[in-house]
């Protein structure tokens, strides 16, 4: 008897521990912090107190490690050994300091929330900063003004490489002026804009656009860069439709798709589209106008509308995911998508689909034509005006130490390292001085092999620029954008490119003064914030009736003239009042 | 008067003692007590100071009990957003309708399990019929997905062989609830049946024998014996099920979500997502969140009141 109540004492007491466990976590996380804070204090002592006598510029570190957040959806791939890989190394002796990357697979708002909320923030992190009050802005512009952000404004200037991120032209005067540097944040600087252009060949070219089987446009005979309308697409959507085209696997087809959630559908739209930067509209009689109540926009959702309808477009699309997508482009089930070209080619590759059916080889429609019938263009701000950001914790472990390592890569010395890798392995200077991949590497690129990436990587090369690197100047120094561009870039890509260029908009954006308006926070809320226009938007576009879709699409005029006791038309009252206020306005 | 009042005391000591006295007699057994209730105490009481968020303006640096109350303020909010009604509606329907259609499903499994006589037949749809319960929504919306696409899907393909249209039966707003509710008995109505078939073990076995040898058969015996022998259980059951009525199923439903059903499909789980927590207002989720909880306390007590006074079952 005795026995079994010491048994039983034991089994209950051990079931307690167990439900007590889960209660450790704190003890545990305080070790961890406690160890954290004798490596800080390690790594800032050894550190200032180094100085070695070398002329580096770059002060060399005592052997630091920093954790890194790539804080966009989907885990991009890290070499498997993030600290002995050769770049790795190279940069540690360098500067002393070690980046360990990691990424997500969530919602980058629901990720930044997790780590303002509990305070685990890593020393670096990378995250989308679009601008304006909504979506992971508003998250990191919430923690920058409640303490969570590591103040930079002071540091900045030491670091050369990385110092003028904060000019005009790298980033624009609004994007400065009211996401950047807004009154709220009080005169300090919490983020390095990201992925930003150092000068004009800096800007990315992202290739958006409409893009076909090449078997589809040569069955039907029609020359693909002829469409140049909604109308001309159309027809040419309902002609694809008819011809009953099969798949690889020998399926019916899909008419046109989009990635994941609905991106890019715009780009089926883009004939009824002006050639106009914000969301707002001059008139003729010279009244401003939000796009929602202009006709277009009725015209361009009906349009869609019209596509859904027919059978035109993949019912699917609006709630799928990449992978997905990938597997429809991949298998040559969609006949078209709209998308960045270059991640259609990637889809292709994914499947090998050229070089099973080469026929099926992805080409661009068009470009269609903007509404007045001017050539479609890629529009950018003088600068960006919404870009990736890179932030630090008040807690980072090593504030300088994480700034060396960003000024290190945005130098020439560190750029070819992270990007070429080492002289004459992986790259060799040309006649004019500028580094190219070596040879067996271009050809594999050249080939489509894909394989030279994942081995590169593995040695730590040609990752780690796209994460920190700013105000670039890749192009000015060295002829090109990306390693192998200059000798192996994809040229369907760099040919299309020339089709949609690039156009660079002077003037202020009118998106940029509209917050001046007194119950702005208000507006927002209802008419930009969410996804309130993009739910009715759609849900018209499967509506049973073009009447019904017409009506769902008033209604939600009608949704933001009645919120707020009518506020929406004092705001538009205010939008034209503030348009005059400025020559340079940019609509 | 005072005499009564101090018997009453004196038994009331007594009583006291007596479970004293037991508690002391089976103190091992309830030692095993322990690890629910410190798990009841960590994992449901501890975190319901967080329910204070509800009142309050959160801000990062201050932490929960540090930020600023607001009172009702996002409360307010809610309650007079243009889309409460819609969101509460939707949630409501949802959830009633897999009540009518999804609590009986289970207690129908049930009887029916409870009436198969060979075993193996018995144990391998038991088996089946658990499964889906440890597949997640993810899984199971994808599969959905796969089967019912127009583009190659099994369904469509097999309508287009008989000549019919395909049908985009995930994306159409008609058949979203059909959808929700047969989904979610796939799912969970063979999970569900387990607690059934413990009651209906202990359905006494000389009641049916008693009945058939007064001629009943076996719907009479199943009218008359095993639905009235399972009466508690299925009360008890009941009042959760109305107890979470605002509980619609916030991952199912946000995967099945699509433009044309997003009218009748967005819950209060899905907009506390969307408009609280995609945008670090923890406050607002936090008040929808109460919202849900204090509705769901007075519903239950309501079916729980109703359910005592009718079917003489309850849960407190």
């Amino acid at each position: 008897m005795k026995k079994r109540n010491i048994l039983a004492l034991i089994t209950a007491s051990m079931m307690a521990m167990t439900a007590l466990a889960s209660c450790g976590g704190d003890s545990e996380t305080s070790s961890d912090e406690s160890s954290k804070e004798s490596s800080t204090t390690t790594a800032s002592n050894t550190g200032d107190e180094s100085g070695e006598e070398s002329d580096s510029p770059w002060q060399k570190f005592d052997d630091v490690k920093l954790t890194y957040l790539h804080c966009w959806n989907g885990t991009p791939k890290y070499p498997s050994d993030q600290y002995g890989n050769d770049v790795a190394t190279a940069i540690r002796d360098k500067i002393g300091v070690t980046v360990e990357y990691e990424g997500i697979n969530m919602s980058e708002v629901e990720k930044l929330n997790l780590m303002f909320a509990s305070g685990d923030i890593p020393d670096i992190v990378n995250a989308p900063y679009w601008g304006g009050d909504g979506g992971e802005t508003a998250v990191i512009k919430k923690a920058a003004t409640e303490g969570r952000l590591a103040a930079i404004e002071d540091l900045l200037p030491n670091y050369p490489n990385i110092s003028d991120c904060y000019d005009v032209g790298i980033v624009s005067q609004n994007y400065l002026e009211n996401d950047l540097e807004p009154p709220e944040f009080e005169g300090h600087r919490y983020l390095i804009p990201q992925q930003t252009p150092g000068d004009e060949n800096g800007i990315t070219h992202w290739a958006y656009g409409i893009f076909v089987r090449g078997d589809v446009p040569e069955a039907l005979g029609i020359d693909p860069q002829s469409i140049k309308t909604s109308d001309d697409l159309y027809n040419f959507m309902v002609a694809a439709r008819d011809y009953g085209f099969k798949d690889v696997n020998g399926n019916d087809c899909i008419v046109a798709t989009t990635y994941h959630e609905g991106w890019d559908y715009s780009g089926y739209q883009a004939n009824f589209t002006e050639k106009k930067y914000t969301s707002y509209s001059l008139q003729d009689d010279g009244t401003v106008v939000y796009d929602v109540f202009n006709d277009n926009w009725m015209e361009k959702n009906l349009f869609m509308w019209k596509l859904v309808n027919e059978g035109l477009f993949d019912k699917e699309c609006f709630n799928c995911t990449d992978a997905q997508a990938d597997e429809k482009v991949g298998n040559g089930t969609a006949l078209m998508a709209s998308a960045q070209y270059g991640v259609i080619v990637n889809s292709t590759k994914i499947t090998g689909l050229y070089d099973s059916n080469p026929e099926m080889r992805y080409i661009p429609i068009g470009p269609l034509n903007y509404a007045d019938g001017s050539q479609l263009k890629q529009l950018e701000t003088m600068g960006r005006s919404g870009s990736p950001v890179l932030f630090f914790p008040t807690d980072c472990e090593n504030l300088e130490a994480a700034l060396t390592y960003i000024d290190y890569v945005n130098s020439e010395e560190g750029t070819i390292l992270v990007k070429y890798g080492f002289e004459g392995d992986t790259f060799e200077y040309n006649e004019e001085g500028q580094p190219r991949w070596v040879d067996s590497i271009l050809e594999r690129k050249a080939s489509g092999d894909t394989s030279y990436e994942d081995e590169l990587r593995e040695r730590g090369i040609n990752f780690i620029y796209g994460c920190f690197y700013t105000g670039d100047t890749c192009y000015t120094m060295f002829g090109e954008n990306n390693p192998g561009d200059a000798d192996a870039a994809v040229q369907e890509i760099e040919d299309y490119k020339l089709l949609r260029p690039i156009e660079r908009l002077e003037g202020y954006p009118l998106s940029g003064l509209v917050n001046q308006y007194e119950n702005y926070e208000t507006v927002s809320q209802f008419a930009f914030q969410g996804t309130t226009q993009e739910d009715y938007q759609q849900r018209a576009f499967f509506a049973a009736t073009e009447e019904e879709a017409r009506q769902i699409l008033q209604d939600y005029r009608d949704y933001l003239t009645s919120q707020e006791g009518g506020i929406f038309e004092d705001y538009m009252e205010f939008v034209n009042e503030i348009a005059k206020s400025r020559d340079d306005i940019l609509f | 008067m005072n005499n009564s009042a101090a018997v009453i005391s004196l038994e009331k000591k007594s009583k006291r003692k007596e479970i004293w006295k037991r508690i002391k007699e089976h103190k091992i057994l309830y030692l095993f007590l322990l690890p629910c209730i410190v798990s009841l105490l960590v994992f449901s009481y501890y975190p319901m100071y967080g329910a204070t968020l509800a009142f309050k303006d959160y801000k990062y640096n201050l932490g929960i009990m540090g930020s600023p109350w607001v009172g009702f303020k996002h409360f307010e909010d809610f309650i007079t957003s243009p889309e409460f009604w819609t969101v509460t509606r939707n949630t409501i329907v949802i959830s009633g309708l897999k009540i009518i259609f999804g609590f009986p499903a289970p207690i129908i499994l049930a009887l029916l399990l409870n009436e198969v006589k060979c075993t193996k037949f018995k144990r391998a749809v038991q088996t089946m019929s658990y499964l889906p319960n440890f597949v997640s929504w993810v899984v199971v919306v994808t599969l959905m997905t796969v089967v019912f696409t127009p583009y190659g899907g099994i369904v469509n393909d097999i309508r287009k062989s008989m000549g019919l249209e395909a049908i985009f039966f995930m994306g159409e707003k008609n058949y979203f609830y059909p959808m929700v509710v047969l989904s979610d008995i796939w799912k969970n109505a063979g999970w569900g049946s387990i607690v059934y078939l413990s009651a209906l073990s202990g359905v006494s076995q000389e009641l049916y024998e008693a009945a058939i040898i007064d001629g009943a058969g076996r719907l009479k015996c199943t009218w008359h014996i095993t639905l009235p022998g399972i009466k508690g259980t299925i009360g008890i059951m009941f009042i959760f099920a109305v107890g979470g009525i605002l509980n619609a199923g916030f991952d199912q439903i946000l995967l099945l979500q699509q433009p044309a059903n997003n009218e009748i499909s967005e819950i209060l789980d899905t907009f506390t997502l969307k408009t609280g927590l995609n945008y670090g207002r923890f406050e607002y989720a936090t008040a929808i969140g109460l919202f849900k909880s204090v509705f769901a306390l007075v519903l239950m007590s309501l079916t729980n009141f109703i359910s005592q006074k009718f079917m003489e079952v309850g849960i407190w």
